[in-house]
């Protein structure tokens, strides 16, 4: 029981750890809109498929 | 001949409408409108034909573009204006409200503005609140570029001041909240790890240690998050009202002075986690609610809503020249021109120019006035016909629209007499919670000491802690606003939901109710010795380019004659308002007018040299879904009646044909009328248009709004229709009755529960700890029921 000593204070260290995270994420207004980035995500990056479909093509002539 | 509805197969390219006069590009696509090919040549040149896949792949497709208007946004070059409306860290940024925002395509097209507008660095898009944030480049100091853009593609952005309070209050108070949770959450969870430990025997030193920690940690949830229940209980008290949060303040103080007590008395109970469980639930319940209601309510700002654009100042007397600018940069006595189709910005007087105005946001009447030099306008109207020039009286809340807005708003404030289930609950669940804890404590201090009394009133006030109250009912009433939002119905508030769960009687308004609003050609009659096919080329010619409605309708029905129309060139066509189009072709004058036949039914006439040639009757047409929705109502025992302005043969007509009985169908009605009409009757629910009959809805005990914009609507009415369809009606009346039996459901539960729970408690036979345990189990419980009575399955089929 002893290993309680250490373990609490870890705990509780730990928690207040995310509640400072939890607290900068809130006040840098990362909660301030929750409709648009769950519909951001579902849309591609086109830069980045292109450079895809050049590495792959690119990838075929090596073979 | 035909009179069908459009049954065209070719589609707008860009936006997916059905295309009535097709506009062709180069290679031959089809477009409803100028507006929606422009936008399509600009996606197409800058290489972002990807937004046409991605409203493919998401089958919502943007609106179309009719009115497109070129701008010049020469004020956002404006060093004071930069002043007010941009923020500069490094880089200068400025927020816009877009018009018209609302599918994945148009996200993935406005957060691509930098590849259009080389100036712009980065463009963020909040949808829930349409609003972009563009940011520009080092160095770079002009939005100008990036708001043309914008309103190239459909958009028409808006600035938004950086320093608009309302907003900033807002988003800072839903912050503050969100705080408040996450700080509770972070608590209780840590906290039930001591007392759980408690529970199952930690004792000794232990236990006098985890009660210090369970202390701690209550603290930051007692004195901060709990706040917003002690400023309402204060702010109620102070106003001599009773509300939930009184008991709710009550049971965490109490509960968290005396669990301080037992802790220095190193007992073995403490009740730090019921409190903390308590706070956490409810505040995260308030949340939710806010959010459902949020959504629908987002600009507070009224006036703003007939403000919205921009309006052209004369710079000097003699020239003729103007320059753009915000309506709140007006001053009085500033001459303005207004163009079609604008809205008029301020009351004031025409000093130059011949036009016809549209006075139904003040009047409701949907015909447009003719105005002259030295009438006078009012802000919030539309002018429909010519360009004018006005002369400023009265600006923003002087003007009439703003008295009449902020007379609607003291009406809505003072409007409910009817109180409230939950409010009438919690009056008297408060006041007998407090006599029963109050006596309770006496009587076992005097009989069996402190330690006991304080014993079983803890047990008392934790066990008839209110959650169906304070908890469920906010969550079903949030729960069944989400569910009807999804389906194309805002309600104002859960007020609303009450209000509209008590109707027996649901009044109509005709025009654009149960009808559509726009004319119908539904008879034509054609002179025996003319060309039907070059007849029709010539109205077709004539009306093309004309705005107007009885124009926009005659095109339509010329558009579904199987004709291969063509356009015949017409010499010096005129549009003459209040009587029709005119012009000459081989030296014949043409003439197009409306007039009243004798059955008060309006008829559009193609005259040559003054002989009519061409007759069309025309018609407002009744909504496809009118009768079933009816049909409907009637079945489900709710009584319908219809009251309009309009003239009796058209009402007969259309009650007629929508099986109104005789005594229920009132015409040649004015807004006053309508009004002591609904009076007469109790339990009305009035469905109307927008604005024009807010004395009517004011009348009735719930109201819903079919036209205009929501932010107007939901100042004056309760309920919204955002999607056009009226079988959304009795949709709502089913999910507000659901709401209700949901929440009376639950009251009863934890009536019952926390009556029972009550007199065990007072006999002493359970004590806080089991009373702890109990708790939560009845909050569990009311969820339960909420969570499976608005479960999402009457989605999609209203």
């Amino acid at each position: 029981m002893e290993i309680l000593k250490l373990l609490i204070p870890m705990a509780l260290f730990l928690g207040s750890f995310f509640v400072f995270l939890f607290i900068w994420a809130t006040k840098s207004g990362q909660f301030d809109d929750l409709d648009t980035p769950s519909k951001r995500m579902l849309l591609d990056d086109s830069v980045k498929k292109d450079n895809e479909n050049k590495f792959s093509h690119h990838e075929r002539k090596e073979v | 001949m035909a009179t069908e509805e459009v049954q065209t197969s070719l589609k707008c390219v860009h936006c997916h409408e059905a295309v009535i006069t097709p506009f062709e590009d180069n290679d031959k696509n089809t477009f409803c409108c100028q507006g929606c090919l422009s936008v399509y040549k600009i996606l197409n040149q800058s290489n972002l034909q990807e937004f046409y896949s991605i409203q493919e792949q998401t089958g919502e497709y943007t609106r179309p573009l009719n009115n497109l208007k070129a701008k010049d946004f020469d004020y956002l070059n404006n060093e004071d204006f930069l002043k007010k409306y941009a923020q500069m860290e490094e880089q200068w940024s400025m927020s816009f409200y877009l018009k018209g925002v609302h599918c994945l395509a148009c996200l993935w097209l406005i957060e691509k503005l930098p590849e259009l507008a080389p100036a712009v660095e980065n463009s963020r898009l909040d949808m829930g609140k349409s609003l972009v944030t563009i940011t520009l480049k080092k160095g770079q100091k002009s939005f100008k570029e990036a708001a043309k853009v914008l309103n190239n593609l459909g958009y028409d952005p808006y600035p938004i001041s950086n320093s608009d309070e309302l907003m900033e209050r807002q988003r800072k108070e839903e912050r503050s909240l969100l705080l408040k949770i996450g700080i509770a959450g972070f608590s209780m969870m840590n906290i039930m790890l001591y007392t759980g430990s408690v529970y199952a025997g930690a004792d000794g030193a232990y236990m006098v240690s985890f009660g210090y920690l369970s202390l701690l940690l209550a603290l930051p949830v007692v004195f901060y998050s709990a706040l917003p229940f002690y400023q309402s209980s204060l702010a109620a008290i102070k106003n001599k009202k009773v509300n939930i949060d009184i008991p709710l303040s009550f049971a965490i103080l109490f509960g968290f002075f005396v669990s301080i007590y037992f802790v220095l008395q190193h007992r073995e109970e403490f009740y730090f986690d019921s409190i903390t469980t308590l706070v956490f639930l409810i505040l995260l319940s308030r949340y939710v609610l806010k959010k459902a209601q949020q959504t629908s309510l987002n600009k507070n700002d009224i006036l703003g809503i007939f403000q919205r654009g921009t309006t052209l100042r004369q710079l000097d007397a003699e020239s003729e020249r103007f320059e753009e600018i915000l309506p709140e940069q007006l001053h009085q006595g500033d001459l303005i021109k207004v163009q079609p189709n604008e809205v008029i910005p301020c009351d004031g007087v025409i000093k130059k120019g011949e036009t016809r105005i549209n006075l139904s946001t003040l009047t409701g009447e949907s015909e447009a006035i003719l105005h002259n030099v030295g009438s006078q306008v009012f802000m919030g109207t539309v002018n429909v016909g010519n360009s004018i020039l006005i002369e400023t009286q009265k600006l923003a809340e002087q003007t009439r629209m703003g008295q009449l807005l902020k007379k609607i708003e003291k009406d809505n404030q003072t409007r409910s007499k009817y109180s409230y289930i939950t409010d009438k609950i919690s009056e008297y669940f408060v006041s007998t919670v407090f006599l029963l804890a109050g006596l309770t404590f006496s009587y076992y201090l005097l009989t069996q000491g402190l330690s006991v009394a304080l014993d079983h009133t803890l047990a008392l006030v934790i066990v008839t802690c209110p959650c169906a109250l304070g908890l469920a009912t906010p969550l079903t009433f949030s729960r069944v606003m989400g569910l009807a939002q999804r389906n194309g119905l805002i309600f104002k508030n859960e007020e609303a939901l009450e209000r509209l769960s008590h109707i027996e009687k649901v009044f109509f308004d005709k025009t654009g109710t149960l009808t559509t609003g726009n004319y119908q050609v539904s008879q034509a009659s054609l002179s025996p010795d003319v060309n039907q096919e070059d007849c029709i080329n010539l109205l077709y010619s004539l009306e093309k380019d004309s705005s107007h409605p009885v124009a926009k309708a005659i095109v339509k029905w010329c558009a579904l004659q199987n004709l291969e129309l063509k356009l015949i060139p017409l010499a010096d066509r005129k549009e003459i308002i209040g009587r029709g189009v005119q012009a000459y072709q081989e030296g014949n004058l043409y003439e197009v007018t409306t007039q009243d036949n004798e059955d008060g039914k309006l008829n559009a006439i193609l005259t040559k040299d003054g002989i009519i040639i061409l007759s069309l009757n025309l018609q407002d047409q009744i909504r496809e879904d009118a009768l079933s929705t009816l049909r409907s109502l009637r079945k489900n025992q709710y009584e319908t009646f219809m009251v309009s302005g309009d003239k009796a043969s058209v009402v007969q007509e259309v009650s007629k044909k929508l099986e109104f009985e005789s005594d229920k169908t009132w015409y040649e009605v004015s807004p006053e009328n309508k009004a002591k009409h609904v009076k007469n009757h109790s339990h009305v629910l009035f469905i109307g248009d927008g604005a024009n009959d807010s004395l009517a809805f004011n009348s009735a005990q719930a109201s819903i709004a079919t036209h205009g914009s929501i932010e107007m609507s939901l100042r004056i009415s309760d309920i919204f229709l955002n999607e056009d369809r009226l079988n959304l009606v009795p949709y709502g009346l089913k999910l507000s009755k659901l709401a209700m039996t949901t929440v009376r459901t639950n009251l009863g539960f934890s009536l019952f529960y926390n009556l029972s729970g009550a007199a065990l408690a007072i006999m002493g036979l359970i004590g806080p700890l089991e009373a702890a345990v109990l708790m939560p189990l009845s909050s569990l419980t009311v969820l339960g029921i909420t969570l499976f009575n608005t479960r999402g399955g009457q989605r999609g089929n209203p």
